[in-house]
């Protein structure tokens, strides 16, 4: 009983690290996480996935630019819009332009606008 | 002097052309009416196309090669209950393209053979009954989309734009409109009038129609329309099959598939 107990003391008293040892240890780790970032910073290709990396970039920019330009012609086209409608309006009768100008500058989407989701809403309100 | 006066004139056109309607004398009794833009925004995000699809995928597995790995150490100590935990989650993520797909697998088993335990989480399908009947009344239909409102006031008149005819200079263009949206829509739907001038103008053999732009603010609820003969909701693709020609040249660059 008295070895037994004794055995078991001897091993738990090993398992456990004491001393100086441990906190360097510990703090070793410590700083390795919080200031070395292991940065993987290249990753290298070969000359053919390269090429392919190239294209797809560039295939994006373009598809890129393109959507791009096509918001901006619609922004142009719908101000032109605007103005020449404004324009008759002013041309056609003063008070009504005038009653068209009005609004205040801290005009803002009402609150129950929703934007776009993955999912339609369960309940219609 | 002369010279100078001609070259004035004739380099700017849009001169000329105002010089003559000018000289017209415009009255409000020739035939002028304001209409409404009432769109119904999309609801939901944008599919992206198969060339996006397959951008994001690509550059998804390059971050995922490129990425710093999880120290470990730092976060589990060795041969801890943690530890092991973790490095099972990591084995069952191998095969999938997402974390989140590992995440809801269970999830969206559950919800295919209708057996979550709160029936409230379980999503709706993108395409709805109203996509599958073609049903035109409904703003329920291509929730991807915007739904511009076309209305047909008698039986034989053509498909346009809800509109009232400009009597007097009392009353305000978009007092005109909100009546005239009041009128068609029930007291229940929400339209808002993005701002109060006109937007667009059609012009149809010496009728102007002045187009200002609202918004149907609550978009999934359908709108009972009255005092019509007949209505559509239609997106843009379907505008130039509904419109007048001279109509729909007016308006097509001032929509957008996706308003």
């Amino acid at each position: 009983m008295k070895s037994t107990l004794c055995r078991l003391a001897k091993a738990t008293k090993a398992s456990k690290k004491t001393g100086p040892g441990v906190r360097d240890e510990s703090v070793q780790l410590l700083r390795s996480t919080l200031y070395e970032t292991p940065y993987k910073t290249t990753l290298h290709m070969d000359k053919e996935s390269w090429k392919k990396h190239e294209i797809i970039n560039r295939a994006w920019g373009i598809h890129q630019s393109r959507k791009q330009k096509e918001i901006k012609n619609l922004y142009d086209k719908q101000f032109q819009a605007m103005q020449e409608a404004c324009e008759e309006l002013r041309l056609t009768s003063e008070n009504l332009f005038n009653a068209a100008m009005t609004g205040s500058k801290s005009r803002r989407f009402p609150i129950q606008t929703r934007i776009p989701t993955e999912t339609p809403p369960r309940a219609v309100n | 002097m002369i010279g100078f006066f001609s070259r004035q004139v004739s380099t700017k056109p849009s001169f000329c052309a105002q010089f003559a309607r000018n000289a017209q004398h415009r009255q409000i009794s020739t035939g002028c009416s304001v209409g409404t833009i009432l769109i119904r925004s999309p609801i939901l995000t944008r599919t992206p196309s198969d060339f996006e699809q397959s951008v994001y995928k690509y550059n998804a597995e390059l971050w995922n090669e490129l990425s710093v790995p999880l120290p470990k150490d730092f976060y589990f100590k060795k041969g801890s209950v943690g530890e092991k935990d973790w490095k099972t989650k990591q084995k069952n993520l191998e095969g999938k393209e997402s974390p989140f797909q590992a995440i809801f697998e269970n999830e969206h088993k559950l919800m295919e053979e209708n057996a979550l335990p709160d029936p409230s989480t379980h999503l709706q399908p993108r395409i709805t009954e109203a996509d599958r009947a073609g049903d035109v009344h409904s703003t329920q239909r291509c929730l991807e989309k915007s739904l511009f409102l076309l209305v047909k006031p008698t039986k034989d008149a053509e498909w346009q734009f809800p509109n009232v005819p400009i009597e007097n200079d009392e009353k305000a263009l978009h007092m005109l409109c909100r009546e005239n949206l009041q009128n068609i829509l029930d007291e229940q739907s929400l339209t808002w009038l993005v701002a109060n001038h006109p937007v667009g103008l059609i012009r149809e053999d010496e009728k102007k129609l002045f187009l200002l732009r609202a918004r149907l603010v609550q978009g999934l609820r359908v709108p009972k329309v009255e005092n019509v003969h007949d209505w559509a909701w239609s997106s843009y693709e379907e505008l130039p099959n509904r419109l007048s020609p001279t109509a729909w040249n007016y308006v097509k660059d001032i929509l957008h598939d996706r308003l």
